[in-house]
């Protein structure tokens, strides 16, 4: 016949393991020999409402470290403070600098163009012209269909 | 940066200044931060070493707790009073450690850097941080049994 343990006395024999690692995490904490994860498992240990009578001892160790956790914490990661920053980058000076080099765009093309119209090599000249009176019986013969055409219609035109 | 600060110096006021200066310190540096292997690491050397001058400054070196943790009497039961009070007495005895031994156990405890982070911070061995956080947490553990 084998031995038949209650649920309750493996539970117990469970708990019993668990301190036993408990204890062993303790001993390698105060000889600063756990790991970041093993001293995370002390203080979620720690936490508990119940720990046993001869560990209670330590529990205000851990809740201190826990408070101090808390203490002056900033409510936001830095990532994130960054992140919410950059969401709110204000828009206003680029802006600013969009319309100052339309500005000054706008200016340089003002003086360009004035530059431009006193710049007459491109316009026709006197001597461009070889025969000044034929120039001038072509233009009329253009001119004065359109001339009359306008006269014709002046009523009409001023209708609108 | 404040958390170290603050306890280096057990001062709200001169941590405030100690950041102050240290972010005066990193802007004016910034041009550097290439040369810079780990900046984190870095700024709280920084940290440790302005707060270490106020202390030299003021001329004390350990326990000068603040206005902000005189015990005020604690309402409740039994059991809240006596947790209370032996967390009052753990953080007593964690002020009074050395300043490096506090600054070791701050950057383990509170803000959970590895050894090689803290090595890197305090520029010793992780052979020698451990053996720093050793002694420390045996003093706050000396603390707890005496009570």
């Amino acid at each position: 016949m084998g031995c038949n343990f209650s649920p309750s006395h493996s539970s117990y024999i469970m708990v019993m393991k668990d301190y036993k690692y408990i204890e062993e995490l303790l001993e390698n904490y105060f000889k600063a020999e756990t790991t970041v994860q093993e001293e995370q498992i002390l203080r979620a240990f720690f936490q508990n409402e119940s720990v046993p009578a001869h560990l209670a001892g330590y529990k205000a160790l851990f809740a201190v470290q826990k408070q101090m956790s808390k203490e002056h914490a900033p409510e936001k990661s830095f990532e994130a403070c960054c992140k919410e920053r950059a969401r709110k980058i204000n828009f206003r000076p680029f802006y600013r600098a969009a319309a100052s080099v339309a500005i000054v765009l706008c200016i340089g093309m003002a003086a360009s163009m004035s530059m431009g119209v006193g710049d007459n090599s491109k316009a026709p000249t006197a001597e461009a012209v070889e025969n000044p009176d034929a120039e001038f019986g072509e233009m009329e013969q253009v001119l004065t269909p359109q001339s009359s055409a306008v006269a014709e219609k002046k009523d009409t035109l001023f209708l609108y | 940066m404040f958390r170290l600060a603050h306890r280096i110096t057990l001062s709200q006021e001169e941590a405030e200044d100690v950041v102050q200066d240290t972010m005066e310190r990193l802007w004016r540096e910034r041009d550097n931060f290439s040369l810079i292997n780990s900046i984190e690491a870095w700024t709280l050397r920084l940290v440790r070493n302005l707060s270490i001058d106020r202390l030299k400054r003021s001329g004390r070196n350990t326990v000068a707790l603040d206005a902000e943790r005189d015990a005020a009497p604690v309402a409740g039961t039994d059991q809240q009073v006596e947790m209370e009070e032996k967390m009052r007495i753990v953080r007593e005895a964690m002020d009074r450690l050395p300043e490096i031994q506090r600054s070791i156990m701050q950057l383990r405890d509170i803000e959970g850097k590895t050894y090689t982070e803290i090595a890197e911070i305090l520029q010793i061995s992780e052979s020698q941080v451990k053996v720093y956080l050793h002694r420390g947490r045996e003093k706050v553990k000396k603390s707890l049994i005496g009570v």
